[in-house]
């Protein structure tokens, strides 16, 4: 009897089982990491693997054919910061600023326009809940360029859009809204309104109401009610929306290449040129690189402010 | 003219209606609360209580009828322009701003100068002995804790009237009973009229100057604990507060007038049954006399069916065994069990043959429900 319930077990009935055996710690820890392993497997070769390689690929120089010549310089980060062959330039200073302008104004437009729409959501019985998701995420079966086509089209000279936009008098007779920043801003706007939307409604749907109730029993007026009582609610949500929109926008080509007929210079035009007709893989790699760590510092900035802000 | 006064200050509801698609919540719903007053609003959940604070709130808006607040007309108001605030039942604390923000909210809303501000949450947060928590975020806070922010933020504006939305429900049976005490006394300090809503009888009883005993809506019984205790006026009241024997009876004489009733344990003798002819009679647990001997007057031979020592009291279930004064032809004592409370002495078994009485003053004859 004694040697059966051993040392360990004080106490313990001899029916109780003993499991100490199997599961150690060590034995835990390997099984975690064997389950873990297609991901970080996955992250190693599609993430850190490439990342590094952007680095070190910033650091050489452009061959003659666009080839990549193996020799350490610091060059691309000077031509990224504006420094050219023919002296010092605001030309990537200035999309830089359009850059952050256009991504900056559609992600606060996307959140203003969500909002409604994340409570119109959230208020309805549930079974047309699901509806309406779906018609907000429908946009994403059709192409980006197949969407920008689209908007081509709409704000052409003929279209009632436009006809619409002319008879108001906010454009000339017979002028087309595209090219234009407008037609940027609107492409970008409808391409990003669902990333800010969906991680809205998530927070919106699990909003405790009674803290709206003690705001307003407390003489709280309608503003101070949605500051103090809705938004810190729905903060984390908003987060993800911000995060969603604001660093893919940053990096977006496609939209201001088709929309603003190349007139309009972004951030991400300027990386794709250099990756692609310009065939200048060294500073697209530094552009990139220098976009990154611009969008990090941001994100910082953004939860380290988020964090102590008193709202109102 | 004091009354006239005090009531004209205190809180009125006329005729509130109040339905939820076929829920009918409120029913025409008249309720006069007054200055100072500590009323409860009692009963079984779906009762309409909640319903009915809510819309006293201004949560909620009233399908029909009134509420006034000192004769001023409030119906249509919204919740954040009239002078009554709520301790919720989840508290409802806001998670991002300390105990302080939470108890200034009100305060800031209502534009009051910063410096007025601290003094009053400063004071707020002392009555309530809360100062050491001033800079603690509500998720550092245990239950009782959170209860007492709720209720120093829904103070510290001194609103006329404090509704409370079973502010207990969270807390554990033993703070519970402390908190009640506790809160009937700042209640008493503050002379601000408390409105509490809850199914439990025992915080109704502790609390309460009055108690409103609510069902389907519909008022039941309204008056202080002593008289809702002891003159339950129908078969609901009379089983949701305490325990209750409910008895079917009626008169012995056709043309009624006289004390005697017919029931299925014999003829019993009522102390004064005016104006009632046939229904149901009440009698408390605590109420029936366990006798060594045949009592001279409303006497029930019974065995004894089930014994439970509470400590403080036995619980014992009679079963009424035939009686002789019962006449040929009348309904049976088949399945009819007697509740019995009485103190914790003498040996009494199970199967054991007793005498039991029900006093004459103790039957409280119950109207039918409205």
């Amino acid at each position: 009897m004694t040697a059966v319930r051993g040392s360990r077990s004080r106490g313990v009935s001899p029916l109780t089982v003993w499991y100490g055996e199997l599961t150690s710690r060590g034995r835990l820890s390997a099984r975690g990491w064997l389950f873990a392993a297609p991901a970080l497997l996955w992250l190693l070769l599609f993430l850190i693997l490439p990342g590094l390689a952007v680095v070190v690929v910033s650091f050489m120089q452009r061959g003659q054919y666009g080839d990549i010549v193996w020799q350490g310089t610091l060059e691309n980060y000077s031509r990224a910061a504006g420094n050219g062959i023919f002296g010092f330039s605001f030309d990537n200073l200035l999309a830089l600023a359009r850059s952050l302008w256009t991504a900056g104004l559609t992600t606060v437009l996307a959140i203003i326009l969500a909002f409604p729409l994340a409570f119109f959501i959230a208020s309805r019985p549930e079974k047309s809940r699901y509806l309406w998701l779906t018609l907000v995420i429908l946009p994403f079966w059709t192409n980006l360029v197949i969407r920008a086509y689209a908007w081509m089209l709409l704000l052409s000279p003929d279209s009632p859009i436009t006809r619409l936009a002319s008879s108001l008098g906010l454009v000339e007779a017979g002028a087309a809204l595209y090219p234009s920043a407008f037609a940027i801003q609107l492409g970008m706007l409808t391409t990003f309104l669902p990333f800010v939307v969906l991680p809205l409604y998530s927070s919106v749907e699990r909003l405790d109401w009674s803290l709206v109730e003690a705001a307003q029993d407390l003489y709280a007026s309608r503003t101070r009610t949605f500051f103090q009582a809705i938004v810190p609610q729905v903060l984390p949500g908003l987060t993800v929306s911000v995060i969603l929109t604001f660093v893919p926008a940053m990096g977006m080509f496609v939209i201001p290449d088709l929309l603003g007929g190349g007139k309009f210079l972004l951030v991400g035009s300027l990386i794709q040129q250099a990756f692609g007709s310009s065939r200048d893989w060294p500073y697209g790699a530094a552009l990139s690189l220098v976009l990154v760590l611009l969008t990090l510092i941001g994100l910082r900035i953004y939860r380290r402010y988020g964090k102590g802000v008193e709202l109102v | 003219m004091t009354a006239t006064l005090t009531t004209l200050k205190g809180l009125k509801l006329e005729g509130l209606q109040k339905r939820f698609g076929d829920l009918h919540a409120v029913r025409d719903l008249s309720l006069e609360i007054r200055q100072g007053e500590f009323l409860t609003l009692l009963g079984p959940s779906g009762c309409g209580k909640t319903t009915l604070l809510r819309i006293i709130a201004g949560f909620e808006l009233a399908d029909g009828g009134r509420v006034l607040l000192g004769g001023k007309d409030l119906t249509g108001l919204p919740a954040n322009v009239r002078p009554i605030n709520t301790v919720f039942q989840s508290y409802a604390l806001f998670p991002h701003l300390t105990v302080f923000d939470n108890v200034a909210f009100g305060l800031v809303s209502r534009r009051v100068a910063k410096l007025e501000i601290g003094r009053k949450v400063k004071e707020a947060l002392e009555m309530l002995q809360l100062g050491a928590f001033a800079t603690r975020h509500p998720h550092q806070l245990s239950g009782g804790q959170k209860q007492r922010v709720a209720l120093a933020r829904a103070l510290v504006t001194e609103p006329q009237v404090l509704l409370l939305d079973e502010p207990m429900s969270a807390l554990d049976a033993k703070l519970r009973t402390e908190v009640q005490l506790e809160l009937r006394r700042l209640q008493k300090r503050l002379g601000t009229t408390f409105v509490l809503v809850t199914h439990d009888q025992d915080e109704a009883m502790t609390v309460s100057d009055r108690i409103c005993v609510l069902q389907g809506g519909k008022i039941q019984q309204i008056g202080t604990p002593e008289q809702v205790y002891a003159k339950p006026c129908n078969r609901f009241v009379a089983e949701f507060l305490g325990a209750a024997n409910l008895i079917p009876a009626k008169s012995l004489s056709p043309r009624g007038g006289g004390r005697e009733v017919e029931t299925p344990l014999g003829r019993l003798t009522l102390e004064d049954r005016s104006g009632w002819d046939h229904g149901t009679l009440a009698v408390r647990a605590e109420n029936v006399l366990l006798c060594p001997t045949r009592p001279a007057l409303n006497a029930v031979k019974a065995k004894v069916l089930e014994r439970v020592y509470h400590g403080t009291h036995l619980e014992v279930l009679l079963e009424p065994l035939a009686l002789e004064s019962r006449p040929p032809g009348g309904e049976g004592t088949a399945g009819f069990t007697l509740k019995v409370r009485t103190a914790p002495s003498g040996p009494l078994e199970v199967g054991e043959e007793v005498w039991a009485q029900l006093p004459p003053h103790a039957i409280v004859p119950l109207r039918e429900e409205g």
